[in-house]
């Protein structure tokens, strides 16, 4: 344990420093600093030596230190200017003696511009004079100032105040999502997701087939506005008599068991507060000016899901099949009809209704978001504790993941890199089936959010230089990384859910595998399957 | 999650064995250690125990040869390694004042009487470990199919697992 | 008709005026001495004045009182009558006078004269007639006391008898706490090995259920067969060991199940061996299996084997019972004491398993006694011995031995704090306690001890006590034998 702690710590720090140590051409130093950022970032994430919220704390703390405008660095570091004077030239044309070393590869200048990035100007060199040199150019004034080192790296970086990384904190996704986690906390503690449990089960009747069915559809519709580890240690409480009922050797407890966590896997998928990966897409897509309404997620989303749903079913009632006939659930959770109740149903129908028409009534499922997070406390639906309870570190992660996409974007990062590969040479869709299937490995062995974090700022590279590159669409690669995450679980340290069932001792880890694998193929082959065919129907 | 213990004490072997045989159910989700006096339960706590994880249950009997179960069960609870454990003394006889001091001193949890049914031995054991791990524990879910789902599924619902999915 | 009397100062006249009475005048004062008691008295006196106490001395020298005389009355009358010696001792009481003659003289004169007789016999039928009626008012007050004394006496015995039952239902309650304190010792003893036993029917019934669910393959019929015989003659082991086992195999046995290690791990090593050969000549992939089996069989004989050592320890106690209790109060025997000292340790193995237990005892002959009383003595003594010694443990020896030429004795002896010297005599007395009222059974009835001493003294017996050198009380039986 305290190997592979050093061994991470090590790696990040290297990760850290290195690229500073590295030639890399057309890099400027923000973006290098970005870099540093970003492998160190990767290293602990992967490898956990401190906890993932940490680290993402740790990227926007390091952002604000040595990339923001208001940070030390870029306080420290002043772009050196020096003034134009005025001179007086043969032909009467007026001329400006700079110092030489503000020349820009000999044919031009930086003007500097309070508060902006510089200038570039053209200037013809009228006159050498060792040190200074007189030059024509238009829009030199008497007050101009020229930077005199146009190399310097604040000159192709415009520092981001620090107040942009801080907002990570708050981004309107982030609030999105709180609206998402109080709502599922309201419904928990209103029993809505037992009184669900019963209403899709009474009709399944006594066949185990149908019982597996009904618990993978409830899984996935509660995990679709519930975070999928909640749902996965929800249903396991009401499961656990279901298994007391069956016979030891019987492998619907097998069924039963995995039918959980693959379901809150899929359902997930099927709205933007479903699981943080989505959410986390949509962020990355809204900072491009790709705004993607909560109605459209849900559209190009619920397709899949059922499909997939479908098939899984069908795979774990082939692996697992019954040996007993018929079992008596008796499960049998009523609606509650408190009055507080009844506003959680309200509050949840309305916020629904809202982020579905968002197209319509044009209100972003942001700003309706705080619907939720106003009106449930406001009438005491929910307290202090379910506060207290918010998924902060989810939260966090999630803003360090926003927060590096920012850097990225404004340091030239994303751009440089893009530029060293040539993606022209491959189709659009071979980048987005490539993007989608390095998600779904990655997956099945971090933490999906952190596949995401760490994917979405290279396909939010690649869109954004690159929209010639015909078939390409960022809002289709950033959804197809998205679905691919949520679909590696073939392992027990793939995702909690996955975790939670091994931990309930009926399953073995070959159980898992097999049932998590195949499911797992089954949904990348249906996500690349959708991103060629179905989602560019709506996405450009 | 921790590895948790159910400690026996009772200086007739013949008894001993019967109540590791009616507690068999609970492993291997948890350890059953034998003893045969508060001397040797004494040092399979400090020694194998305490290191390896959380002593949950205490099974003793009052009266044996050196030190008696109730003073054994009042360390057990002085000591802040061990006083959450729950106690339960298994006897033919203690009298008034050693029981009385027992509850007052010791936390004890249950009195059972001998000779037991093994049902009763079993839930209240049962019982002793979900109030347990409902209050020491974290992860309560691999606990469902042993112990009292029901307390464990309010428990769980409460506070429900944090997770970055 | 009346015989008249003249009155005495006439008498009196007459007969100082007679001088053939030769009378004297005498006068006496307080204290007098005017006859003894056994000397010859030759005289006679009629008291004029005065009164004069009559006294006899008792068998025990003291004088007792038997009348007082008066004016009028004679002195002297009986020895006058029948020349014996005095009856009485007479000693005046107040000053006085009376008219003394001689005896001789008195007799003649009333025989001869007849106006001394005239004179005279009316007052001697007069003073006779007097003590008469004395002696019959005397015998009407015996009568009278004695009655009173039979209703005291009847009084007096129905209390004696009340306090006889009395005491005997305060034994009663003695022994009936003995009893209970007995009672409570058994269930003790009995709940350990019920217990175990019922335990483990409960688990052999599932047990046979199970095992006999599955066929028996011919091949390892023998195998399991030896694993139940050697369950059947399973030793214990200490727990300690036990452990040590249990890890070692869990290491060789880890693909087994930790119930079935632990169940091996009370194998003989030995054994173990044998049967370890054994599985591994069955193929490898129902070795797992065949261990599983041959654990139940072996644990189906261990759990028989427990069965019968709780039923064997719940006859010995019943028999322990038995003996301790046999025999009618009244009936006597020969026994061997020891016998019924081993008894009583039996029976309160539970109060005595706090403590060490030393006993020594060497033959003695056997002593003619009623043997329950004798247990009972026993019983006392030896749970004092453990309530001296209390909480803290300690040692309780029992020994005994013979005291020639015709004794025997049995000493109980604690490491308590002993028995301070102001009060080592006032243990025995009834009602002497010192248990307060804070002991676990109430407050001692202080009849415990006495009613020992008094059992053993019964038995012509005798109890001491003293403190041990080491400290503690040492309490000693001496029994005739």
């Amino acid at each position: 344990m305290k190997a592979k702690h050093t061994a991470g710590i090590v790696a990040g720090l290297v990760g850290l420093i290195a690229p500073l140590f590295l030639e890399l051409p057309g890099l400027n130093f923000a973006g290098q600093v970005t870099l540093g950022i970003f492998l160190m970032a990767g290293c602990f994430w992967v490898m956990e030596p401190v906890p993932i919220y940490t680290t993402s704390l740790l990227v926007i703390f390091l952002e604000v230190l040595l990339l923001s405008a208001e940070g030390p660095l870029v306080t420290a570091a002043r772009l050196p200017s020096a003034p134009a004077r005025k001179v007086a030239v043969a032909d009467g044309t007026p001329a400006w003696e700079v110092p030489t070393k503000a020349l820009k590869n000999d044919r031009g200048v930086l003007l500097e511009r309070p508060g902006q990035a510089p200038q570039s100007i053209e200037a013809k060199i009228v006159q050498r004079n060792g040190e200074t040199v007189w030059i024509q150019a238009a829009g030199l004034g008497e007050s101009s100032r020229v930077i005199s080192d146009p190399t310097h790296w604040l000159t192709t970086y415009k520092p981001t105040p620090y107040r942009t990384f801080f907002a990570s904190l708050a981004d309107p996704v982030i609030i999105l999502f709180m609206g998402g986690c109080l709502l599922a906390d309201a419904s928990v503690k209103y029993r809505l997701d037992r009184a669900l449990t019963s209403l899709f089960l009474a009709p399944m009747g006594s066949a185990p087939s149908m019982i597996t069915l009904g618990l993978l559809l409830v899984s996935a519709t509660l995990s679709a506005f519930m975070s999928n580890t909640a749902t996965t240690a929800m249903m396991m409480t009401l499961v656990m008599p279901i298994l007391a009922k069956l016979p030891e050797r019987d492998p619907l407890r097998i069924a039963v068991v995995l039918a959980i966590p693959v379901g809150a896997n899929i359902g997930g998928i099927a709205t933007p507060i479903g699981t943080p990966p989505n959410a986390i897409a949509l962020a990355a897509l809204t900072k491009q000016g790709a705004h993607l309404p909560f109605a459209t997620w849900v559209l190009l989303a619920l397709p899949i899901v059922l499909i997939t749903l479908l098939l899984a079913w069908l795979v774990l009632i082939w692996l697992y099949p019954s040996t007993s006939r018929e079992i008596q659930l008796g499960f049998q959770d009523r609606f509650e009809r408190t009055p507080k109740a009844m506003g959680m149903y309200v509050v949840f129908g309305l916020t629904a209704l809202l982020w579905l028409t968002e197209q319509q009534h044009g209100i972003s499922s942001n700003i309706v978001a705080f619907l939720p997070i106003v009106a449930l406390p406001i009438f005491g639906i929910i307290g202090k504790k379910e506060i207290h309870n918010l998924p902060w570190d989810v939260l966090w992660l999630m803003a360090g993941g926003i927060s590096l996409g920012t850097a990225l974007r404004d340091t030239g990062l994303a751009e440089w890199a893009v530029r060293q590969v040539e993606w022209s040479s491959m189709g659009g869709y071979a980048i987005v089936a490539g993007l989608a299937l390095f998600s779904f490995a990655l997956a099945n062995f971090l933490s999906h959010t952190v596949t995401v974090t760490l994917l979405a700022p290279i396909a939010v590279t690649v869109g954004a230089t690159s929209t010639e590159i015909s078939g390409f669409s960022l809002a289709n690669a950033m959804v197809a990384v998205a679905v691919a995450s949520s679909y590696g679980m073939s392992l027990p340290i793939s995702t909690p859910p996955n975790a939670i069932a091994m931990g309930t001792g009926v399953l073995e880890t070959r159980h898992l595998i097999r049932a998590g694998g195949t499911i797992g193929l089954i949904g990348i082959a249906l996500t690349l399957f959708m991103a060629r065919f179905y989602w560019p129907l709506f996405l450009k | 999650m921790s590895q948790i213990f159910i400690l026996c004490v009772e200086d007739e072997p013949e008894v001993l064995e019967a109540v590791v045989r009616d507690l068999a159910p609970f492993e291997p989700l948890f350890t059953i250690e034998a003893t045969a006096s508060a001397d040797e339960a004494r040092r399979v706590v400090a020694s194998v125990i305490l290191p390896a994880g959380k002593l949950g249950v205490v099974v003793c009997d009052h009266i044996m040869p050196g030190e008696d179960g109730v003073s054994f069960l009042v360390a057990l609870q002085r000591d802040p390694r061990t006083a959450a454990a729950r106690k339960i003394l298994l006897t033919a006889h203690a009298g008034l004042e050693a029981t009385v001091e027992a509850v007052n001193h010791a936390g004890l949890n249950h009195y059972v009487a001998k000779p037991w049914k093994a049902e009763e031995l079993v839930a209240i054991v049962r019982h002793q470990l979900t109030e347990f791990v409902a209050a020491e524990e974290t992860n309560l879910i691999p606990y469902l199919g042993v112990l009292e789902a029901d307390r464990l599924a309010d428990r769980i619902r409460q506070a429900p697992l944090p997770g970055d999915e | 008709m009346s015989i008249a009397i003249r009155p005495l100062e006439t008498i009196r006249e007459l007969l100082s005026s007679m001088p053939e009475t030769e009378s004297e005048g005498v006068v006496f004062q307080p204290g007098q001495v005017l006859l003894r008691e056994g000397e010859l008295n030759r005289k006679v006196s009629l008291i004029i004045k005065g009164e004069i106490q009559l006294a006899k001395t008792a068998q025990d020298g003291s004088e007792l009182a038997l009348g007082m005389l008066r004016s009028g009355q004679f002195l002297g009358l009986l020895s006058l009558s029948s020349g014996e010696p005095s009856f009485f001792t007479a000693r005046a009481r107040t000053p006085g006078t009376m008219l003394t003659m001689a005896s001789a003289r008195f007799g003649q004169l009333l025989h001869e004269r007849h106006d001394f007789n005239r004179l005279v016999a009316p007052l001697l039928l007069g003073n006779l007639v007097e003590r008469y009626r004395a002696v019959v008012r005397l015998h009407l007050e015996v009568a009278q006391l004695t009655r009173e004394l039979n209703v005291d006496k009847l009084q007096l015995e129905q209390t004696i008898d009340e306090l006889r039952a009395s005491r005997n239902r305060l034994i009663q309650q003695e022994k009936m706490a003995t009893l209970g304190q007995l009672v409570a010792g058994i269930a003790h003893e009995i709940n350990n090995p019920m217990s175990s036993l019922s335990r483990a029917t409960e688990t052999l019934a599932d047990h046979l259920t199970r095992v006999l669910a599955e066929p028996i393959d011919a091949d390892t019929v023998s195998l399991l067969q030896r694993s139940f015989q050697a369950g059947l003659l399973r030793q214990s082991l200490a727990t300690e060991e036990q452990r040590q086992r249990n890890e070692a195999l869990a290491i060789q046995f880890s693909q087994l199940p930790r119930r079935v290690v632990r169940v091996l791990a009370t194998l003989e090593p030995g054994i173990l061996e044998g049967l370890r050969q054994d599985v591994a000549g069955q193929p490898a992939v129902r070795q797992p299996s065949l261990w599983q089996r041959v654990a139940d069989f072996y644990e189906g004989g261990g759990l028989i084997r427990s069965i019968r050592l709780a039923s064997q320890r719940i006859s010995n106690i019943v028999r322990s019972l038995k003996s301790y209790s046999r025999h009618d109060r009244a009936e006597e025997a020969e026994v061997d004491l020891r016998e019924g000292l081993r008894d009583t340790l039996v029976l309160f193995g539970y109060v005595l398993k706090k403590f060490n237990l030393s006993v020594d005892l060497p033959d003695i002959p056997p002593v003619r006694c009623r043997p329950s009383e004798i247990n009972q003595v026993w019983t006392n003594l030896i749970l004092n011995a453990c309530e001296a010694m209390g909480e803290s443990g300690g040692t309780l020896m029992v020994s005994c031995g013979m005291l020639p030429p015709h004794h025997v004795w049995v000493r109980i002896q604690d490491t308590g704090p002993g028995i301070p010297p102001d009060i080592r005599e006032r243990i025995f007395e009834s009602s002497f306690s010192t248990k307060t009222a804070m002991a676990s059974d109430g407050p001692g009835l202080g009849l415990g001890l006495s009613i020992a001493r008094s059992l053993v003294e019964k038995h012509q017996g005798r109890i001491e006590v003293d403190n041990a050198p080491g400290g503690g009380a040492c309490f000693t039986v001496v029994l005739p034998v």
